[in-house]
């Protein structure tokens, strides 16, 4: 067993285990598990980016936020959760070669960023939601996590773009 | 003209040889075109669950199928740009292969499936009943479901099914 402080030798060892090498030595799973994560993250992005717009008030203000957020975020936690599974099979597969990619760093930071902007937003602002009513623009706060979410994910998928074009 | 020639007249255009010389431009295009995806995607998908699910209650189909999705049809239409460019910048990639060939069937089929739901959900509740025609919106719907999920793994399948 390698030092857990050895990053390169135990992402050796995680490319070596069974689940990652069938996916590497596979001609289909590869493929299959991509357009799952495809799938997944276009559902992530489309409803988390509706629900930034509603809080951006870029959008018709009709439906409450908490409405909104009530009949749009279970879908996008379990997108999230498809998404991450897909995402975590595709990288053990080549986990030395993507940990080396500039893009992959950079998508995993930006991961991390819009994590840390939801948990701001529920900690702060998003505390009075239920105090917004119909029809109204959310607070400051709000709005600027609307639009720093819809920003950070639109990067998420460039950057995830282009690692498919700098693997080779 | 033969799709082969089709595809030589559209490569030696000014626009692909410009996309063609910079690297980054379909990449770039592709990423706009996943965008328009994670709109029009959740959301025609989640309309025609809806359809689907809605167990005998009328009143809301028609309201469900009321829902005009602007913002899906919007996306669409630069879905639509965003592929014309792809293909222009690799025709050889796109016209011949067979995973374009099923996306796009797939995709009109998908389209029309959406729009009939759409059309029949807003009928008068009665004259549907008497038809029937809500039960067989809701199969519709699931099919149309199914399709537009069917167009997006044609879609990703694009990049692994290129002629050589």
């Amino acid at each position: 067993m390698p030092d857990a402080a050895d990053l390169p030798a135990l992402l050796k060892s995680l490319e070596q285990l069974p689940l990652p090498t069938a996916v590497r030595e596979s001609d289909w799973l590869f493929p299959i598990i991509e357009t799952v994560h495809v799938l997944a993250l276009v559902t992530v992005v489309g409803t988390v980016g509706r629900l930034d717009l509603r809080l951006a008030g870029l959008i018709r203000r009709e439906r409450s936020v908490r409405e909104l957020a009530r009949e749009l975020l279970p879908w996008t936690w379990a997108a999230f959760a498809m998404a991450a599974l897909s995402g975590l099979l595709l990288f053990s597969s080549a986990a030395s070669k993507y940990a080396a990619n500039p893009y992959f760093r950079v998508k995993l930071l930006l991961l991390l960023l819009a994590g840390l902007n939801m948990l701001a937003f529920q900690l702060g602002a998003g505390r009075r939601m239920a105090q917004w009513p119909a029809g109204t623009v959310p607070p400051a706060g709000a709005r600027v996590a609307g639009f720093v979410s819809l920003t950070l994910w639109c990067a998420v998928i460039t950057a995830g773009r282009w690692i498919g074009y700098s693997m080779h | 003209m033969s799709l082969h020639a089709v595809c030589a007249w559209l490569a030696a255009t000014p626009a692909s040889h410009l996309m063609q010389a910079h690297q980054w431009m379909v990449p770039a295009v592709q990423t706009v075109h996943i965008l328009c995806i994670a709109i029009v995607f959740p959301a025609m998908g989640l309309f025609c669950l809806r359809l689907a699910l809605l167990a005998g209650s009328s009143r809301h189909l028609t309201e469900t199928a009321r829902r005009r999705l602007p913002w899906a049809w919007a996306a669409l239409g630069a879905l639509l740009a965003t592929g014309a460019l792809l293909i222009l910048a690799e025709p050889t990639r796109e016209l011949p292969n067979p995973a374009f060939q099923a996306k796009m069937a797939l995709l009109l089929a998908a389209l029309a499936l959406t729009l009939w739901c759409q059309r029949a959900g807003r009928r008068p509740v009665d004259r549907r009943a008497a038809s029937g025609t809500g039960a067989l919106a809701r199969v519709a719907a699931a099919v149309a479901l199914l399709l537009w999920v069917a167009t997006a793994v044609a879609g990703r399948w694009i990049a692994y099914l290129i002629e050589t």
